[in-house]
């Protein structure tokens, strides 16, 4: 089945739905294609079909943005068309997707395209963090906070991110028996951001109260420590942490062990671009936060004709950004279809434009204190680097000294990446261990993609419609 | 050795070019491999994996019982596993009526002294439980000393060795300029060198038209742009390199199964992975292996292959440069071959002529495709 | 070895819809409309998802990325648990090895 949209949207999370919001309101004609059963992407998660939930105090604030814009996209619903449940696998032409849709493909043709992928989080991997019981913080504040299952007693949250601390609130209001927060962010050695940080008084003020909170509700503190270890048979049952050095790497003989049955780990997030590096546009490596973006100019626009992308999966942001740029995409390409006016262009954009600077410059002072630093990635050679395959540290520095020289060689080499979930996990892994074995970062390159993005069983290619999207 | 002047400068670096330099090497000559971008990248590295003797054109069945027993010895002395097994390969005959024309096959090959079977329709289900049962097809044809590997590590494990011995590989080095003088070629360039040597050998697959142009010969190779799905890791319930058709699948040693997803024509040189390949491969497993429509395809990838107007390779010495060899053209079928084109290049060169006859392989000869001839099989 | 999961449904704030029953290893378990399996199965005590390698997997990154959590799913192999909802009557498998077995 074919179908044609002006404007169609890959993903229904902040960038997404104020994308089509925007062009909605001009009067444009949107469809929306969303993977999950509901809008509102990973932050603005919807309760599960049947639940009443109640939320969090820390967490009200953020559902009242999510639920007005969700709003805002009903008022439209007249313009926007979304469908759930559809997955998008392939990219033909860079003119229409090919999507998954009720066990059928379904072929969706756009004049203009808007990315809006979102993230995926940071793997970082030490011995043993392939248990069971040892979850990403995301992860497991979507268990706690959407699907209302606390999922043990005593709890570990480690890494680097803002986001820890708002799952530790969670997991104390849910009632867990025990919570240490293990982070690598040394703030002593923040300190000379504080000038930067005082220009943002709430948002620090902010950060400071839940602190205190959560030291009144005996959350354990551990700075500058990361988890070194975890121990256990069929799960985790013990995490054996190490203070860390300026360049975070663990100080021999630091060690300190707890007894714990779940970890978080956090330690920020990476651009889910994958419908974007099919697309074949420009991408550029950011070495503070250590991953490949896409590129965009201020408009969202990459380097593919009529293709935008916004929100995280363009560089990691935030749903404040997120929204901004997909009002700025939504916008720009509602200009370029002719139905707002110059005039109203450049006033509405000026305007997002300048929003959108301001709280740039909170993101960049957050990037700089929770960045991941290289002594993270000084791993065991045994431990597990590719978790679908079961490759190790070791084994990929021996393909790095084999002599491949781009990652995709290496790949082909080591099998690394070759998996279910094709690279997602490990990509951004193997690609500090090439960075550490001296090859540099535009050799290195990030894994080329191919259609299908994400596993497709074969049967369902039998009813489409081949003469369509051959080539 | 002086840095860019060597005996043999080898261009392309596939399965056939690396066997060149290797067995050059193990001759004691001095070579030197030009590869455009990283050996095994192209299409020695992005095949099937097939290595496989039944089935051929008559003339490259001798080079490939020959290739066998090299890839025997071979395997021993290469550093890693390169996922060499002799799994088999077995071609199902759909209808009767290719079931005869197998069978003459199998008697041909037999007298050529190839172990090779005709098996019944039970036979088979006998070695493939997996075949959907309503599928009355009429037999197959088996080889037991056929098999399939790793076709990306085949390679750079053949050049590792070629280094071992002496060979220099170099990489990232297309080449840009050939210059001819009198009759031989005297030089050829690449971006930053300019390299010497008294024999050349151009086994560049795709890009060896565009080479040949360059000493004002025109050739006829044509470019194919193939195609491969990768399902999920599945356990083991097949061990031949199993086809039927114009449709092929093997399991790798780690679990995938590969699926032909066909091939094109192709003018431009594109690896992308088309759109139509999901359907071919679909199509062709629906009602023949149904338990392959719930699992699941994680990945694929394309490749180019150069193909000659007959299906069979371009092996020779080129009639009016005498220092200038061709080993290209494999047509979709190379795999198997490329360590005795490399031994048989090497002898040519070294020795003065190979040792098995390659005239059916000739440059300029009448490329006809005579199916009596001329099995081949995908 | 097998280790139990110390998980608990959280009772305040969240007011739940039907309950259903699923079927896990042969073993029957309540869940909640609206919950996913991996929900389902570590509120049951259940952590290890299968194994790979020979090492215990379980839900890693539960938004349907990782595939960590993959489980045979009313006969089809490699589910992401994470992802799929409980429905009345689901059939859910370990796997015990990372090659999925031939149905």
């Amino acid at each position: 089945m074919t179908h044609h949209y002006k404007a169609v949207i890959l993903g229904a999370g902040p960038a997404g739905l104020s994308a089509a919001v925007e062009l909605a309101r001009s009067g444009t004609e949107v469809a929306i294609v969303e993977d999950n059963p509901d809008v509102g992407g990973q932050v603005y998660r919807q309760p599960p079909e049947g639940f009443i939930i109640k939320e969090e105090k820390h967490l009200v604030a953020r559902h009242k943005i999510g639920h007005q814009l969700i709003q805002n996209l009903k008022k439209l619903s007249g313009k926007i068309s979304i469908v759930h449940n559809a997955y998008t696998w392939g990219l033909c032409n860079n003119k229409c997707l090919a999507v998954l849709h009720n066990g059928k493909i379904n072929l969706i043709e756009f004049d203009k395209l808007f990315l809006c992928e979102g993230a995926i989080e940071r793997s970082i991997p030490f011995r043993g963090w392939t248990l069971p019981g040892i979850m990403t913080a995301g992860g497991l504040q979507k268990m706690v906070i959407n699907q209302g299952l606390l999922p043990g007693k005593r709890f570990l949250l480690a890494g680097s991110s803002p986001l820890l601390l708002s799952v530790a609130a969670s997991l104390v209001a849910a009632g867990a028996e025990f919570v240490g927060v293990c982070e690598a962010t040394s703030y002593l050695a923040n300190l000379r951001l504080l000038p930067n940080i005082l220009t943002h008084g709430s948002l620090l003020s902010e950060f400071i109260s839940m602190q205190q909170k959560l030291l009144r509700r005996s959350v354990k503190f551990y700075r500058p420590y990361t988890i070194a270890s975890a121990e256990g048979e069929a799960k985790v049952r013990k995490a054996i942490l190490a203070k860390l050095d300026n360049s975070w790497v663990p100080i021999p003989g630091s060690e300190t062990q707890i007894d714990i049955d779940i970890v978080g780990l956090g330690f920020g997030f990476l651009p889910h671009a994958r419908l974007a590096r099919l697309c074949g546009c420009d991408h550029v490596y950011d070495p503070l936060q250590k991953y490949w973006k896409p590129m965009t100019d201020q408009y969202m626009q990459s380097s593919q004709p009529n293709i935008y992308i916004a929100g995280d999966s363009k560089g990691i942001g935030g749903a404040d950004v997120a929204e901004l740029d997909g009002r700025i995409a939504g916008m720009h390409a509602a200009f370029e279809l002719g139905n707002i006016t110059q005039r109203e262009f450049s006033d509405q954009m000026n305007v997002l434009l300048n929003k959108k600077l301001r709280i740039k410059k909170y993101v960049l002072l957050l990037n700089q204190i929770f960045a991941p630093r290289d002594g993270l990635y000084d791993l065991d050679g045994d431990t597990i680097v590719c978790r679908c395959e079961g490759i190790t540290a070791k084994e990929i520095l021996a393909g790095i000294d084999l002599g491949a020289r781009d990652i995709n060689e290496l790949k082909r080499i080591t099998r690394f990446g070759m998996g279910l979930c094709q690279g997602r996990t490990c990509e951004s892994i193997v690609t500090q261990l090439m960075i550490q074995r001296d090859v540099s970062i535009n050799k290195i390159g990030y894994l080329n993609l191919r259609p299908p993005l994400s596993p497709v069983q074969l049967g369902t290619f039998e009813t489409a419609a081949s003469k369509d999207i051959d080539r | 050795m002086i840095y860019n002047d060597a005996d043999v400068i080898v261009i392309g670096g596939g399965i056939a070019g690396s066997s060149t330099a290797l067995s050059l090497a193990e001759k004691g000559r001095t070579v030197i491999l030009l590869e455009k971008g990283r050996v095994g990248e192209e299409a020695s590295g992005r095949c099937a994996g097939g290595v496989r003797q039944q089935n051929r054109n008559v003339a490259e069945l001798p080079l490939a019982m020959e290739s066998i027993k090299i890839w025997a010895d071979m395997i021993n002395e290469l550093e890693y596993d390169v996922g060499y097994r002799r799994s088999g390969n077995l071609q199902i005959a759909m209808t009767p009526d290719e079931y005869t024309s197998l069978h003459r096959i199998c008697e041909r090959e037999k007298s050529m002294g190839l172990k090779v079977e005709m098996l019944s329709q039970r036979d088979v289900r006998g070695l493939i439980s997996t075949i959907a049962k309503d599928w009355d097809f009429a037999g197959g044809k088996y080889c037991p000393t056929d098999g399939s590997a790793n076709p990306l590590l085949v390679v750079k494990a053949i050049c590792r060795m070629a280094r071992k011995k002496g060979a220099a590989i170099r990489e990232h080095e297309p080449v840009t300029g050939m210059t001819l003088k009198s009759g031989q070629l005297t030089s050829i360039s690449t971006f930053d060198n300019e390299y010497h040597a008294g024999a050349f050998v151009i086994a560049a697959g795709p890009w060896t038209h565009k080479l040949c142009n360059q000493v004002g010969l025109d050739s006829p190779l044509m470019v194919h742009r193939d195609q491969i799905l990768v399902t999920e890791p599945m356990q083991h319930h097949f061990d031949p390199f199993i086809i039927y058709g114009d449709m092929y699948m093997r399991r790798a040693i780690e679990g995938n199964v590969h699926l032909w997803g066909g091939h094109h024509p192709i003018a431009a040189f594109d690896k992308q992975l088309s759109y139509g390949a999901f359907a071919y491969a679909a199509d062709r497993i629906a009602t023949k292996f149904p338990y392959l429509k719930k699992v699941n395809i994680i990945r694929g990838f394309a490749g180019l292959t150069c193909y000659s107007p007959d299906e069979i390779p371009i092996l020779d010495q080129i009639p009016n440069i005498s220092n200038l060899f061709i080993a290209a053209g494999f047509s979709g079928h190379g795999f198997c071959l490329g360590p005795i084109v490399g031994k048989l290049m090497a002898e040519w060169i070294a020795d003065g002529r190979p040792s098995l006859d390659l005239s059916a392989f000739r440059w300029g000869r009448n490329y006809n495709k005579n199916d009596s001839d001329n099995y081949n099989c995908l | 070895m097998y280790d139990k999961s110390l998980a608990m449904r959280q009772k305040k704030g969240f007011k739940r819809g039907e309950l259903v029953k699923i079927v896990y290893n042969g073993q029957i378990i309540s869940a909640y409309k609206g919950e996913t399996i991996a929900t389902a199965l570590i509120a049951a005590g259940h952590l290890v998802s299968g194994y790979s390698h020979s090492q215990p997997r379980g839900v890693y990154c539960n938004i349907g990325i990782c595939h960590s959590c993959a489980m045979k799913v009313n006969g089809i192999g490699n589910t992401r648990i994470c992802k799929t909802l409980v429905t009345d009557g689901c059939q859910i498998e370990s796997q015990n090895d990372r090659l999925r077995e031939i149905e």
